[in-house]
């Protein structure tokens, strides 16, 4: 069943339980489709660790990760389709929906490759300014450095905000390219055009799942010492050497449990782009609804008309 | 008074107009009214052979641009990709 207008959080909550309702779809889509690009990024940043700064395997690995983004693409489709699906209390059958988005593929990929890539370089382009203006500062030549850290900041800022922009409005790209006619034009263009009057709202929704998910990869590179720890106490044995691999110190494990948390969180951020569409539909529908309605709305007899009262006095 | 003209489809019937495009007479109901006005069924045929054949071009230029929009995002992807492995590189 659809449901009514949804708050962002609501989109977060409903999605959630989505998830939780539906494991099976959700693993056999979602979640499979991302396996191979968030374990390809953990390997990388394992690889670029141990075997040092080589450029031309650093630009073959972003070639495999960005290829990588292809299953991810499908994944996300068959999953906006099967929520489709649910909404419509029809059955979800993952195999079909995985065929239909594969006849997709290239519409996704788009759809959904192309934000990401603005989103990973928006940050390049908000910490890159924050960063110099950071190590410009100088505590000692306090007023003479404040000019470079403020501007750095300033521009961090602008840049974050521009891409944030940027970003939000494709929010809804894949969901189109995943349920639209495959000739209706750019899902990316027409993401655009949708979000235009719920940029806010779709901006919050991605702060949100953002914050989630470092939330969720702190608490996940926090639980494996916490669990040694515990498991130290209970039983009396010496974890030492496994406590000294799993700690945040490790970036291989930063990266391990990282990909873990994209991976615990893409079913929510890909269910909640398909609900933030249906909110839309469902707004959209229910602010036409009310035009006809007030358009059609009987005037009782001898009452004034719109724009009569004045007249009468 | 003139002599009544027969439709070009159907030579027993009277004609009741004739076709803009073709000049040729037609009856009521060869007469097909299409953006006010009225035309032949030929016509309105071969009008939409035109119209497709028009289309077509657009579909594979819709082709070149998906694919053009797919290199595109791949390229950026890997590039940005690239940039966050030599800063990774560099800290690491």
């Amino acid at each position: 069943m659809r449901p009514g207008p949804l708050t962002v959080l609501g989109i977060v909550d409903h999605s959630i339980e989505l998830a939780r309702r539906h494991p099976r779809f959700v693993l056999t889509t979602i979640v499979a489709g991302s396996l191979p690009l968030a374990l390809g990024g953990a390997v990388a940043i394992h690889l670029i660790r141990t075997w040092g700064p080589d450029p031309v395997a650093i630009l073959a690995g972003a070639a495999i990760l960005a290829a990588l983004a292809v299953p991810r693409a499908i994944g996300w489709g068959a999953g906006l389709r099967g929520l489709q699906a649910i909404l419509d209390d029809e059955p979800v059958d993952p195999p079909a929906l995985l065929r239909q988005a594969l006849a997709r593929a290239p519409r996704l990929y788009a759809a959904q490759a192309w934000p990401f890539m603005w989103a990973l370089f928006g940050t390049l382009l908000a910490a890159g300014p924050v960063v110099i203006g950071i190590f410009a500062s100088n505590p000692q030549r306090f007023f003479a450095s404040m000019g470079l850290a403020l501007a750095g900041s300033t521009a961090g800022t602008l840049a974050a905000g521009f891409v944030g922009v940027y970003v939000a409005r494709r929010v809804l790209a894949v969901p189109i390219a995943a349920t639209d006619p495959t000739g209706a034009g750019s899902p990316l263009r027409k993401s655009a055009e949708l979000v235009r009057g719920q940029t806010p709202r779709a901006m919050m929704l991605l702060t949100c799942l953002a914050l989630f998910q470092i939330l969720v990869w702190i608490t996940l590179v926090e639980l494996a010492p916490w669990g040694l720890e515990l498991a130290e106490m209970l039983t009396g044995f010496s974890f030492l050497e496994l406590r000294g691999v799993l700690t945040f110190r490790d970036p291989s494990y930063l990266a391990f449990q990282g990909a873990l948390a994209f991976l615990a969180m893409e079913p929510v951020r890909c269910l909640c782009a398909g609900l933030f569409h249906s909110d839309g539909e469902t707004r959209r529908g229910g602010a036409d609804l009310m035009a006809r309605l007030r358009r059609r709305a009987p005037v009782p007899a001898g009452a004034p008309r719109e724009g009569e009262a004045a007249w009468r006095g | 008074m003139a002599p009544a003209v027969s439709c070009a489809n159907h030579p027993e019937r009277v004609a009741s107009a004739r076709c803009p495009s073709c000049a040729r007479p037609i009856c009521n109901e060869c007469t097909i009214k299409i953006e006010g006005i009225n035309v032949c069924s030929d016509c309105l045929r071969a009008r939409a052979r035109r119209e497709e054949s028009k289309r077509r071009p657009k579909r594979s230029a819709g082709r070149v641009g998906a694919a053009a929009a797919v290199l595109a995002a791949f390229s950026g992807l890997t590039l940005v990709l690239f940039l966050y492995g030599l800063i990774l590189a560099s800290i690491l």
